[in-house]
């Protein structure tokens, strides 16, 4: 790559950036937090009037929900694999083409349009693109339905571009060791896995805990949408790393 | 009182945190936005959040590579909300700045900047955290939400188009 040009483009950067100075700049302090909305006397009141009923008509279902929800089984939405879709594969910003077509994967992307990138499917008859998910890769990870369509555990596999080319997704643990496979894990960022009910899932570490055994997990889910995987918050997960193969929902001694 | 004790010393750090960034990050805004009253409201907005938040922060070490990611993610925001009101793309290039700033900018940096403006978002992003910003590919990584090798895939791609963006207007 150019150095002139990257040394031009830090000289125009610079100089459009210090056309701001400290002069420029209208606010002078540090703003004051916000009140937040809950705390104002009317909404206040609403709240209290709200718990009320809560307390008295709802606490025993919501519990019941509360301990299905804990479970986070499949959402029951069995997707209709494509056999062609647009998503942001290489993580540029822009839509890219993926098809499925004589038993390849092929990936256009739009930043190079005159190169399909090719994988050749394993099982090649009756398969369908589910969608695109973030599984920790440089970019995004292509999710293949296997034989029947069914998003199982058993009928999916994943593949993404790697080193300018396409390929799959392998686990990064072994198989032996887990009881739901992990797929491409950032240690500290992101861990994503398929739950035994076929449900993908993707977990957001806190860097602040690397290193730690006991960790707080954002998870959420992936649900599978006319050729498109939608995020769905989960909630905090507890993950202790020595003993559970994933994140699970956190026990009574667990906490966040 | 140890609570309220780390809290006066989160809001102190937040503060100083103000006074030491408050200026790179506007400017990081400016570069994002091209607009200095919104790069100015996005910053604002941005410490406003962190004090909402008593200046709490897991990790104040931190707090700068917060700071920068939050500036990103409101001006990703700002940008939306800017095109969705006025329903189509504006031509952004150095013309949004002020005839004076642009008076100002020499023929090659006013011709670069356009050329950066007719980026993806995600390219513009990365070319300016790494060569305005001085990140690293992990610094990157972490400001955006994405792995350091989108981050290399995305810049490299993104100086490929710059170069050939210049190419052609200079042809």
């Amino acid at each position: 790559m150019s150095t002139a040009l990257e040394n031009q483009l830090v000289a125009a950067l610079r100089a459009r950036a210090e056309l701001v100075g400290p002069e420029d700049l209208q606010h002078l302090t540090l703003p004051l937090p916000a009140p937040q909305r809950w705390r104002r006397p009317a909404v206040m009141a609403l709240v209290a009037a709200a718990a009320a009923v809560v307390v008295a008509v709802a606490v025993p279902l919501v519990l019941k929900a509360e301990q299905r929800s804990d479970r986070a089984g499949p959402t029951g939405s069995i997707p209709t694999p494509v056999t062609a879709l647009t998503g942001d594969v290489d993580g540029d910003g822009e839509s890219d083409r993926v098809e499925i077509l004589h038993g390849q994967l092929r990936v256009t992307l739009a930043a190079d349009p005159s190169h399909t990138r090719v994988a050749n499917l394993s099982n090649s008859s009756d398969v369908g693109l589910v969608g695109l998910a973030d599984v920790g890769g440089p970019g995004q990870g292509i999710v293949v339905a296997g034989p029947g369509g069914r998003f199982a555990r058993t009928g999916w596999s994943v593949y993404a571009l790697r080193d300018g080319g396409l390929g799959p997704v392998y686990l990064s643990a072994s198989r032996a060791q887990v009881q739901e496979p992990t797929l491409g894990q950032i240690p500290g960022r992101l861990v994503s896995w398929i739950t035994t009910t076929g449900e993908l899932m993707s977990g957001l570490l806190d860097p602040a805990q690397q290193g730690e055994q006991q960790l707080s997990v954002t998870v959420r889910r992936y649900v599978p949408l006319r050729g498109r995987l939608r995020q769905e918050r989960v909630g905090q997960w507890c993950w202790d790393t020595a003993t559970q193969p994933v994140p699970a929902p956190c026990t009574g001694d667990q906490v966040h | 009182m140890p609570v309220s004790m780390d809290r006066a010393t989160a809001r102190l750090d937040l503060a100083e945190l103000y006074v030491v960034h408050r200026l790179s990050l506007v400017r990081l805004a400016t570069l994002l936005v091209d607009d200095r009253a919104t790069a100015e409201d996005v910053v604002q907005d941005v410490f406003a959040g962190l004090a909402t938040r008593d200046g709490s922060l897991r990790d104040p070490d931190k707090a700068l590579a917060y700071l920068r990611k939050a500036v990103v993610n409101r001006s990703r925001s700002a940008l939306r909300r800017r095109r969705t009101a006025r329903g189509y793309v504006p031509p952004r290039g150095v013309e949004a700045a002020g005839p004076d700033e642009r008076a100002v900018l020499a023929e090659e940096h006013r011709e670069i900047l356009a050329a950066l403006e007719r980026l993806a978002p995600r390219q513009r992003e990365v070319l300016l955290l790494r060569y305005w910003s001085g990140l690293s590919e992990a610094e990157i990584a972490a400001a955006l939400g994405i792995s350091r090798g989108s981050v290399k895939s995305t810049a490299g791609r993104a100086l490929g188009r710059l170069e050939k963006i210049m190419e052609s207007t200079q042809t």
